[in-house]
């Protein structure tokens, strides 16, 4: 029998050609994967029957092959998946029309919030563009939404209130532009139930563009996906194929996998940040999961792939500084000039938490932390980056989160690839005591006090008792309680 | 509202050991919740799910009969194998199972350590670790996923423990080598409220992590589904249903084992048929299985479930079927258009004069696979 497992590496040659972003499987009989790549595989098998398996942003394609003789070659595209940011390829004749409405609303935006403006100040644009295939009221894509100035809620803006629509094709797309003050702002979405949140961050010289998507009408009430990019202002809204990109790397984001981390998809991101820096956060965020990765255990049980070269990883620690430099030239004044010609004086606007957040991920490529640590207290988009700043070891950690910061977000989930709250103020000290009474449930016998009998702790000894009633009621360590319970090391002494 | 009566399969489950007396090879936690009284609209309409209370007596008898694992059974319905505590019904008025319900006997393996401790003996319980769970569920944070409980009224009080959080606690403990987590619960990422979390410290460390075959109904942000598997059957989930068939030997692989590996690639499988490059059929009621934690688990051999292929063939003609060019499985003489034969997950090809075909067998596969 001749498996992938023990194949010597003389059977025939196996070439699949994918997309240059997709993931590509090669699946043995003995159901391993016996080959992967990203954009393409070029490997030589053991002959036999494989499956062949296309992933690329959240839609996948399969295949049975039987690789013999000298060489098989398989083209495996995937031209459709669920886009919410709209990709011309995938939005075909309706591009003109979207590209259309989405510029007149550009063309339209007027400032907000009106009070404090000055001509002295930097205004950016920011752009919601939602579509919906449902079609009724409820189904607006822009209901029940509403966005304003981090902790500034009182400048309040529906979303849905003065939004343009127009149907094109098969859905309703709807949408606004406003311009504001660059900073971070919050997205609020009411689904019946609760306020969720989630961040949004104007930079100044940038197009923030925030594309919605609703269009599930058997789960009514769930909040509309989201993907939020940046643009140039004088970029078309709807992107080319060569931006494709932008979606398949929020998905893989979203999913937490750890995939897509070829040299050639990488460098696409990075690249991309000159017209796009979202491309920039989310695409270090992948490289810096690809060093994590490929300086992983070697012999930890689960294999973690990484398809990205040896040199690219050594010399990672250039193309994280030079990439983190870029990005705070970009974000935090400069704009879309290039960042020789952006003096340190420009950076007039705060690190953005995603960016903070990629400088605490990458700290041991960086400088020695600041001391004192910066305060953080904005919270970042994406969740990938609230992990890092929640997870670094207070020794490692570059900002100070600061804990009204976490007091006004801890009850958070992933949504989608994006940190989301629920609109809800909790203190470190009640949190962590209602943590402690939940997970201090003992077997309801031994709770009540109504221990049979025969029950074999009652046989054993008093220390033994204590210890398990004690169990959840020990003395656990701050840091071990705010690991737990997601709450950043740098608060830890709070607790 | 009826509860659904529960099938005396705790009956036959093993006691726990006596002292002194060996390890049962392993421990099992099955929770199936089924009726949610104050879970639909407004906080006072019911939100039941018909599934989760067979699904986890089946899967309670599977782990008995074939793991011979002691088994915590928690459901609806009510209570059995759970240590200092006799076995107890519930009626839906009672609304249990609770939180505390749930997360007991994961506490109480921690008591059940630490006894065996103070007796001279090891903190290890078992080998093998077994989480099962089955009713509503959402998805926290990536990879996590978290089983509603009873008592949860929508949508102020939602109750629940984030069972992920526990085996990965476990992991890191001295208690059991492998853990084995199924969760047949939606991934919709729609509360934003805090689980029930382990908040114990971690003991010593072990030498690495104890292996994890963690398997979920539905990837993130993604609905669980339930329906009946034959036309005049119960109501199951349909993840539940296809698990336990692999483990009855669907999933059996080309060595004549079930493992967690086989188990993924048939879960994962659509039942392919032909060369042609097929769209996959995320988001429908088959929908993508999820799976976290791949490390190899073995659960023994498997019995090859029986297959028609029809194939377009005349009666009498030979039917060549093979894994690949050195694995031949099977020859078989067609009759009434078909060949009858055993097989497990794997890709396979149909050969005879003039005849050729690969197919997949999968849990997308039906009983009769259409070759022509």
């Amino acid at each position: 029998m001749s498996t992938s497992a023990d194949f010597d590496g003389e059977g025939p040659r196996l070439i699949v050609n994918g997309d240059l972003d997709a993931e590509l499987y090669v699946i043995g009989n003995d159901l391993r994967t016996a080959a992967y790549g990203v954009g393409s595989i070029d490997q030589r098998l053991a002959a036999g029957i494989y499956k062949l398996r296309a992933v690329r942003g959240g839609a996948s394609k399969e295949q049975l092959i039987e690789v013999t003789g000298d060489l098989v070659e398989i083209r495996l595209k995937i031209e459709k998946f669920a886009a919410i940011a709209p990709i011309a390829p995938i939005f075909g004749d309706k591009v003109p029309a979207i590209e259309g409405f989405a510029q007149k609303l550009l063309a339209a935006a007027r400032m907000w919030p009106r009070a404090g403006k000055s001509p002295a100040m930097p205004w950016s644009r920011l752009m919601v563009l939602g579509h919906s295939t449902a079609g009724s009221e409820a189904d607006d894509p822009l209901a029940c939404m509403r966005i304003f100035p981090w902790r500034n809620i009182a400048s309040r803006r529906s979303l849905a209130a003065g939004a343009r629509a127009k149907r094109i094709g098969d859905e309703m797309w709807r949408g606004s532009a406003i311009l504001c003050r660059p900073g971070t702002y919050i997205l609020d979405f009411h689904d019946g139930i609760q306020w969720v949140r989630q961040a949004v961050l104007v930079a100044p010289g940038w197009d923030t563009r925030i594309f919605m998507r609703r269009g599930s009408a058997d789960m009514p009430g769930a909040p509309p996906e989201v993907s939020i990019q940046m643009a140039r202002p004088d970029a078309p809204v709807v992107y080319d194929d060569r931006y494709q990109t932008v979606e398949v790397a929020r998905r893989a984001l979203e999913l937490n996998r750890p995939i897509l981390v070829k040299d050639h998809f990488i460098d696409n991101l990075l690249e991309g940040k000159w017209s796009n820096p979202i491309m920039g956060l989310t695409g270090l965020h992948l490289f810096l999961e690809a060093i994590e990765r490929s300086e992983a255990d070697p012999s930890a049980s689960q294999k973690r792939r990484v398809d990205m070269s040896g040199s690219r990883i050594q010399h990672g620690r250039e193309i994280v500084r030079e990439v983190i430099g870029n990005l705070h030239k970009l974000l935090r004044g400069g704009g879309a000039r290039h960042p020789s010609e952006v003096p340190d004086s420009d950076l007039t606007e705060p690190v953005p938490a995603d960016l903070a957040a990629l400088e605490t991920r990458a700290g041991r490529f960086l400088d020695a932390p600041p001391v004192p640590r910066p305060a953080l207290d904005h919270p970042p988009m994406f969740w990938a980056s609230w992990v890092a700043l929640r997870d670094a070891p207070a020794d490692v950690a570059r900002y100070d989160v600061q804990q009204r910061l976490w007091s006004e977000t801890a009850h958070s989930i992933a949504a989608g690839p994006y940190f989301s709250w629920q609109a809800r103020r909790v203190s470190l000290s009640g949190y962590v005591l209602a943590a402690r009474e939940m997970a201090a449930a003992l077997p309801p016998a031994a709770a009540s006090g109504a221990m049979p009998a025969a029950a074999p702790m009652e046989k054993a000894s008093r220390a033994a008792d204590a210890a398990a009633l004690d169990v959840p009621l020990d003395p656990i360590e701050a840091e071990g309680i705010g690991r737990a319970l997601g709450i950043p090391s740098t608060l830890t002494r709070f607790i | 509202m009826a509860s659904r009566a529960l099938p005396q399969a705790r009956a036959r489950m093993p006691a726990r050991p006596a002292p002194g007396r060996s390890q049962p090879s392993a421990r099992a936690i099955v929770v199936g919740i089924g009726h949610y009284p104050r879970y639909g609209a407004g906080g006072t309409a019911e939100n039941d799910l018909k599934g989760p209370e067979l699904d986890a007596t089946m899967m309670a008898e599977w782990l008995v009969e074939q793991e011979k694992a002691h088994v915590t059974l928690i459901t609806s319905s009510g209570r059995s194998g759970q240590r200092g505590s006799r076995n107890k019904k519930w009626k839906v008025t009672d609304m249990r199972p609770r939180l505390e319900d749930v997360q007991a006997p994961l506490n109480g393996f921690m008591v059940d350590s630490i006894d065996a401790v103070q007796k001279g003996g090891k903190s290890r319980l078992a080998n093998r670790l077994y989480v099962y769970m089955a009713g509503h569920g959402y998805m926290p944070e990536p990879n996590h996923l978290a089983l509603v409980t009873t008592e949860s009224i929508n949508p102020g009080f939602i109750q629940s423990i984030q069972a992920t959080s526990w085996v990965d606690w476990f992991a890191e403990q001295h208690h059991f080598d492998e853990i084995v987590l199924w969760m047949d619960c939606c991934a919709e990422r729609n509360y934003l409220q805090p689980s029930s979390k382990p908040l114990q410290p971690a003991t010593p460390a072990r030498q690495g992590r104890a292996k994890m075959f963690v398997a979920f109904a539905a990837k993130p942000s993604l609905q669980a589904y339930e329906a009946p598997i034959d036309p005049d059957g119960p109501v199951r989930g349909i993840f539940t249903a296809r698990l336990l068939d692999a483990l009855a030997g669907a999933a059996t692989d080309e060595t004549g084992m079930v493992t967690s590996t086989s188990i993924i690639g048939h879960l994962s499988g659509e039942g392919l048929v032909g060369e042609e490059a097929v769209e996959s059929t995320a988001g429908t009621a088959h929908a993508e299985h999820y799976f976290p934690g791949r490390d190899l688990i073995v659960f023994g051999p498997g019995k090859l479930p029986k297959y028609v292929l029809k194939v377009p063939l005349a009666d009498g003609a030979k039917v060549k079927i093979t894994r690949g060019p050195v694995l031949p499985v099977a020859t078989r003489v067609v009759a009434g258009g078909a060949v009858k034969v055993g097989l497990g997950t794997g890709y396979y090809k149909a050969e005879a004069p003039g005849f050729s075909r690969l197919f997949e067998i999968a849990a997308g596969s039906a009983t009769d696979v259409d070759l022509s």
